[in-house]
C-alpha cells in the first residue's frame, strides 16, 4: 500500500488526491520520497498556501501522541454494536409480510461423497502458483438441474433455470428469485452446489430461506419446493436461517439424521468421514430423526443433537462455538488437537500429520479470526509449549515442544 | 492490521459484517473526529458516522480499492456534516460558540482537504498500532513521545526488561503492517 502511490489525477476528487497526499506524507517517515512522489507534493504545494504548512506539521507532528490518545478513547465496539442493533431492525422490516423468517437452525450434518452417489467435479482444483498455507475463501460449484456446471468465485453472473427460475450469484452468495409457486413432487427439478475444502459459500433459496455453507459441504435441494414440503440434503457442514411456512415443513435430510423445522436457526454437521454427526439449534425448534435407529428427539435452543457411534442423545451446548464459523471466527473451547485441526484442515485445505497419536488429545482454547493466516492460531497454540508446529507447503506437521 | 486491507476491503464489498467491524475499529474514530471538525459538536458527529455505516451497509456501492472506500467515507462524512450545520438551529450554536476564537479560524483556514490529510495520516498510523494489546499500546505511545526505556519502566513500574519485551513483542506483531518510522521508536 505504502510502496505503489499512484499518480494523481484530473479526474480525482479532493479526498482521492488527500488519500495520494496522505500516503506520501507517511512515506517519507521512513524512506526518502520517489522522483514521482516528490513531484507530487510540490504540486500539491502549489495548490494552496496553507499546504506546505500543514505538511511541515505533520512532518515533525508534535501533536501525534495526543491525536492517538484521542482516537483511541472512542468506544468502538460499542458504536459497532449500535450499529448491528440498527441493521437488524431494517432486515426485519424488509422482509416479506407473508413469510416470517424463522431463526436460523445451525444444523452441522457432517456430509459424505458417498450419499450423493455422484461426483461433480475432480476434486477441487488447487490454485498452482501459491505454496503457502491459505485461509479459506467463497468459492463453489454450482450443478444445475440439466447437469451444467457452474463455477462461482468472486464474480457477479446472472444465471437461468430451465424452467425459467432465476439465479443471481454475487461474490460469495447464490441468490434463487424469490418464488411462491410450488411444483408436485414428481416435477421437482433439483440444483445441487459443491464446496472443496478451503472454500466457504451462502445460498438464498427460492422460499427466502438463507444457507451458510462451509468448506467440504455439499448440498442439494429443489430449485422451486413442492406444496407440501421444503427437502434439502446435505453433506458437510451448513447453518441454516428458515423461513416459516406452516404448510411446508422444512426437511434437512444428511445420511446419519434428518431435521424437521419447525421454524428457526441451527447448525448441522454431518460429514462423511467423520463418525460424529451434530445439529445445534440456536433458536426455535427442530425435531431430529437418528436415521440408524429411527428415534426422534426434539431439541429447543442451545441444545444439540449429537450421534456418536450411532448413538444418538440430546445435550446443551454454547451454541457460539457451532456459529462462530458463520460469522467469521474459529472458535474452540478446551478442544482436543484433533477435533481442532480436523476443521483446520478443511478450512485451510492442508493434512494434518501427528509425531504421535497421544497428542491429538491435547486440549486447547482457540478464538480467532477464520480469515487470518493459520500461524495465528499456531502460535497461539505454541506458546503453551505443549506443542510445535512445522509447516510444509500443504502439510502440518503437529510435534511434542520438547 | 492482522488482517490485510486487501481482504479488510473484500469483506467489505461482501457486506460481510465481520467487515464492518473492521471498519468500526479503524475508521470510525478518525471520521467522527473529522466530521467534528466541521460540526463542532461530538455526539452530532457520532451519529452522522454511524448514520454513514447504516447508509453503507443498505447500499448496493462496491469498492474497487482502499483509496476508493476511503475517499468515499470522507466525502460522505464532509457532505453529512454539512447538512448538519446548515441547520438553522445550528447555525445558531456556531455564533454562540464565537468565544472560541481558535475554532473559528480553524474553520475558516482550512480546507476541508487539508483537515481529511491530517485525520488520515494520523488514522493510518493509529491503524496500525491499533491491534496491540493496551498495555502494548501504552509503551508504544510513550515511546513516541520521546521516553527512554528506563524512564517507561519507572513510569508504568515495570522493570526494564519487560519494556523491551514487550517492545519486542510489539514489533513482531506490527511486522506486516508497522511502517519503519516505527522502528527508530521502538528500540
Amino acid at each position: 500500500m505504502l510502496t505503489t502511490t499512484n499518480q494523481i489525477k484530473p479526474e480525482m476528487n479532493e479526498f482521492e488526491q488527500g488519500h495520494i497526499i496522505a500516503e506520501i506524507i507517511l512515506a517519507e517517515k521512513e524512506r526518502p520520497l520517489t522522483e514521482k512522489e516528490q513531484q507530487q507534493l510540490t504540486d500539491w504545494f502549489a495548490q494552496d498556501a496553507q499546504n506546505y504548512f500543514l505538511y511541515e506539521k505533520l512532518k515533525y507532528d508534535e501533536n501525534l501522541t495526543n491525536s492517538l490518545k484521542e482516537l483511541g478513547r472512542f468506544d468502538t465496539a460499542k458504536a459497532f454494536a449500535e450499529f448491528e442493533q440498527r441493521i437488524s431492525k431494517t432486515r426485519s422490516i424488509k422482509i416479506s409480510q407473508v413469510l416470517l423468517r424463522v431463526a436460523a437452525v445451525l444444523v452441522l450434518v457432517v456430509g459424505t461423497y458417498y450419499f450423493f452417489q455422484f461426483q461433480l467435479s475432480p476434486q477441487n482444483v488447487e490454485p498452482t502458483q501459491e505454496l503457502a498455507i491459505k485461509p479459506g475463501a467463497s468459492k463453489a460449484i454450482l450443478k444445475l438441474a440439466d447437469g451444467t456446471i457452474v463455477s462461482l468465485e468472486n464474480k457477479r453472473t446472472d444465471i437461468t433455470e430451465s424452467d425459467g427460475t432465476t439465479i443471481s450469484s454475487d461474490t460469495n452468495s447464490v441468490v434463487y428469485k424469490p418464488n411462491t409457486r410450488r411444483v408436485s413432487e414428481r416435477k421437482l427439478q433439483y440444483n445441487t452446489i459443491e464446496i472443496p475444502r478451503g472454500g466457504e459459500y451462502q445460498l438464498t433459496l427460492s422460499d427466502g430461506t438463507h444457507v451458510w455453507l462451509n468448506s467440504e459441504t455439499t448440498i442439494k435441494y429443489p430449485v422451486v419446493f413442492a406444496k407440501n414440503k421444503r427437502e434439502v440434503f446435505i453433506s458437510g457442514e451448513a447453518f441454516f436461517d428458515v423461513v416459516h411456512n406452516e404448510d411446508a415443513p422444512f426437511i434437512v435430510t444428511t445420511d446419519k439424521m434428518k431435521v424437521n423445522v419447525l421454524g428457526t436457526a441451527f447448525n448441522i454437521r454431518a460429514f462423511g468421514n467423520e463418525a460424529k454427526a451434530a445439529t445445534t439449534l440456536v433458536r426455535g425448534k427442530v425435531n431430529v430423526t437418528s436415521t440408524q435407529t429411527a428415534q426422534t428427539f426434539m431439541i429447543k435452543p442451545s441444545e444439540q443433537f449429537i450421534i456418536e457411534e450411532g448413538n444418538p442423545s440430546v445435550r446443551k451446548v454454547n451454541v457460539k462455538k457451532y456459529t462462530a464459523w458463520t460469522e467469521g471466527r474459529i472458535l474452540f473451547d478446551d478442544n482436543s488437537l484433533d477435533e481442532i485441526f480436523t476443521d483446520m484442515a478443511r478450512w485451510y485445505n492442508i493434512s494434518v500429520e501427528y509425531e504421535n497419536e497421544a497428542l491429538k488429545d491435547l486440549r486447547f482454547s482457540v478464538d480467532v479470526k477464520r480469515y487470518d493466516e493459520i500461524t495465528k492460531i499456531t502460535e497461539i497454540i505454541e506458546l503453551t509449549k505443549k506443542v510445535k508446529f512445522e509447516l510444509n507447503n500443504e502439510t502440518i506437521t503437529i510435534l511434542k515442544y520438547d | 492490521m492482522n488482517v490485510s486491507n486487501d481482504h479488510v476491503l473484500e469483506l467489505v464489498n461482501l457486506k460481510r459484517k465481520e467487515g464492518f467491524k473492521y471498519l468500526y475499529d479503524y475508521f470510525f474514530p478518525s471520521l467522527c473526529r473529522f466530521s467534528y471538525r466541521i460540526t463542532k459538536c461530538l455526539s452530532e458527529s457520532e451519529d452522522i458516522v454511524q448514520e454513514l455505516f447504516v447508509r453503507l451497509w443498505k447500499s448496493d456501492v462496491k469498492f474497487p480499492s482502499e483509496r476508493a472506500l476511503v475517499s468515499y467515507l470522507y466525502l460522505s462524512a464532509k457532505n453529512a456534516s454539512l447538512n448538519a450545520i446548515r441547520n438553522a438551529e445550528k447555525a445558531k450554536k456556531a455564533e454562540k460558540a464565537e468565544m472560541n476564537e481558535l475554532e473559528k479560524m480553524d474553520n475558516g483556514d482550512i480546507s476541508f482537504q487539508q483537515i481529511m490529510i491530517e485525520e488520515e495520516v494520523h488514522r493510518q498510523v493509529y491503524s496500525a498500532i491499533y491491534e496491540l494489546s493496551p498495555e502494548r499500546r501504552n509503551i508504544i505511545l510513550l515511546s513516541m513521545q520521546g521516553f527512554t526505556n528506563s524512564e517507561i519502566a519507572k513510569i508504568k513500574g515495570i522493570s526494564i526488561n519487560t519494556v523491551k519485551t514487550l517492545k519486542l513483542r510489539s514489533y513482531r506483531i506490527l511486522r506486516d503492517s508497522l511502517r519503519p518510522i516505527f522502528y527508530s521508536l521502538l528500540f
